[in-house]
């Protein structure tokens, strides 16, 4: 038996997060210090971040523009608390200020300056970007261990749709066969899947971020503590799940629930 | 006459060799091939050295090597004492390395077509190439997220072998062929990990870690 993750907190709420919201754009894990990554983002305005994580490791996330002369942020480097681009080394602080122009090392830049900054915050294991909420995050703390993320082509709604019908595995190896599991709790951002048998207990946590039309990256997320040949299970799980959720003909809206060759 | 190696600073595959020769601290004298625009690779002096028309090559002595797969496994069994870099007493071991070593010609025919075509204007179905280099990108992603599970940073085990030296650019590089990394976190992990590697070398396009550079040259 897992450690059960800490839902008891009303669990996951029907908020309106809209395009105020929070969107999950990597596991705390998977972005180390001194990391620099692109995030892109499907809204009305599409967004093409760079979000970075610096030495002292704070995170910050700002358009994927240099002031200077447009190169991608993400090519960039961290020099200590701060983001240096890879074109002529400009160099901006974690509120997008630009610090330091090596072509002109005795100028303090001037303050109109500054890269295009977003809200970037690191809860529970995964970093969430907004373009204006105030707020974190409206989940519980939940405790879990991230197993990986996942970019799949198709859309969140459809996704959404095939995680309720899916079985995952509640062992490593094999040993026993994938068992139903059903979504108990959902929101905007995020669900929460469930596979209980007598021996286990098992909750996936997934977040979504829409990255382009048609493209999703699931954020999962564990119970903590799970051994390491589960956890390769359920990696191996997520893989047959793409490939089921990308090799769907028809489903968006005649989706039938019974399909039988659903499961993975 | 000590080794010569037949480069080409561009290609991903030739820096395969300067790598590990670097990692290794052998030396050797560069032959530098015009492989664009000169297109010499593909002309008879050069195709009487490799009749394929590929680089790198290899030459020690009687030996001539044309494939950068056997140039690794070639130098790691030649110059490694410590005998990590290409083991070969475990099975197991040699036929995975194996197994990643072929792996790396399926990046080269995929992303590193795709390069090669935004670069230097090569004539291909480049969506077709990206689509494949994106499936060939998830399977490394894949295998390199369990390693990760079990605590080992690279493709075989807790040290690097010619394994990952043989995957190293074609993956490094595939942004210049319109193939990001932005689906990949453990792919990111693990190519940092191998830029971390006391001795390892630039080539254009990969760049070493800010904090392994001196401050002066920042
Ligand atoms: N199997 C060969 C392939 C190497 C290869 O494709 N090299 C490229 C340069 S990176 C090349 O010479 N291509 C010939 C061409 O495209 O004209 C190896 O791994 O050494
Ligand atoms: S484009 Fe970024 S410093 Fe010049």
């Amino acid at each position: 038996m897992y450690g059960l993750l800490k839902l008891m907190n009303a669990g996951l709420t029907e908020n309106d997060q809209g395009s105020d919201g929070w969107v999950p754009v990597v596991l705390s894990a998977d972005l180390p210090v001194a990391g620099v990554m692109r995030a892109q983002i499907d809204a009305t305005q599409p967004l093409d971040l760079v979000v970075w994580r610096s030495r002292s490791g704070q995170v910050s996330a700002f358009d994927n523009r240099c002031p200077h002369r447009g190169m991608r942020l993400s090519f960039g480097f961290v020099r200590g608390e701060r983001l240096s681009c890879i074109y002529h080394g400009w160099q901006y602080g974690e509120d997008g200020a630009c610090r330091h122009i090596p072509a002109h090392p005795d100028m303090t830049p001037p303050a109109s300056i500054g890269a295009n900054t977003y809200l970037c915050r690191e809860y529970d294991g995964v970093i969430w970007i907004s373009q204006n909420a105030d707020n974190p995050p409206d989940l519980p703390t939940f405790g879990g261990q991230g197993l990986r993320s996942l970019s799949v082509n198709r859309d969140e709604a459809d996704l959404r749709k095939l995680l309720a019908e899916t079985c995952i595995p509640l062992s490593g190896a094999g040993e026993t066969a994938p068992a139903e599991a059903s979504i108990i709790a959902e929101n905007q951002t995020s669900l929460v899947l469930e596979s209980t048998t007598e021996a286990a207990s098992l909750q996936l946590m997934i977040h979504f971020q829409k990255v382009t039309p048609g493209k999703t990256m699931l954020h999962i997320q564990t119970n903590p503590d799970l051994p390491v040949d589960l956890r390769i299970s359920l990696s191996r799980w997520a893989e047959r799940f793409r490939w089921s959720a990308e090799n769907m003909g028809t489903m968006v809206n005649s989706w039938d629930a019974s399909a039988g060759e659903m499961r993975p | 006459m000590g080794l010569q190696l037949y480069d080409y600073i561009l290609s991903g595959s030739a820096y395969k060799a300067r790598l590990l020769m670097a990692l290794l601290g052998v030396d050797y004298q560069p032959v530098a091939i015009d492989f664009h625009p000169g297109g010499e690779h593909k002309k008879p002096d050069f195709l009487a050295i490799n009749p394929a028309g590929t680089l790198p090559v290899l030459v020690d002595g009687d030996l001539t090597l044309c494939d950068s797969q056997a140039i690794l496994a070639y130098l790691a069994q030649k110059f490694d004492p410590t005998d990590t870099w290409f083991p070969t007493r475990d099975p197991g071991v040699t036929g995975r390395i194996l197994q990643w070593l072929a792996f790396a010609g399926r990046l080269t025919d995929t992303a590193g077509a795709a390069r090669l075509h935004d670069m230097l204007g090569r004539p291909l179905n480049i969506e077709k190439a990206r689509t494949n280099a994106h499936m060939v990108l998830r399977e490394l992603e894949a295998h390199l997220t369990e390693q990760g599970f079990r605590g080992d940073n690279f493709l075989t085990g807790s040290n690097p072998t010619i394994a990952d030296i043989a995957c190293f650019p074609y993956t490094a590089l595939s942004p210049d062929g319109g193939i990001d990394h932005d689906d990949y976190p453990a792919i990111r992990k693990w190519l940092v990990a191998i830029r971390r590697l006391p001795g390892f070398i630039e080539m254009p396009g990969i760049h070493r870690l800010h904090d392994m550079r001196d401050e002066a040259d920042a």
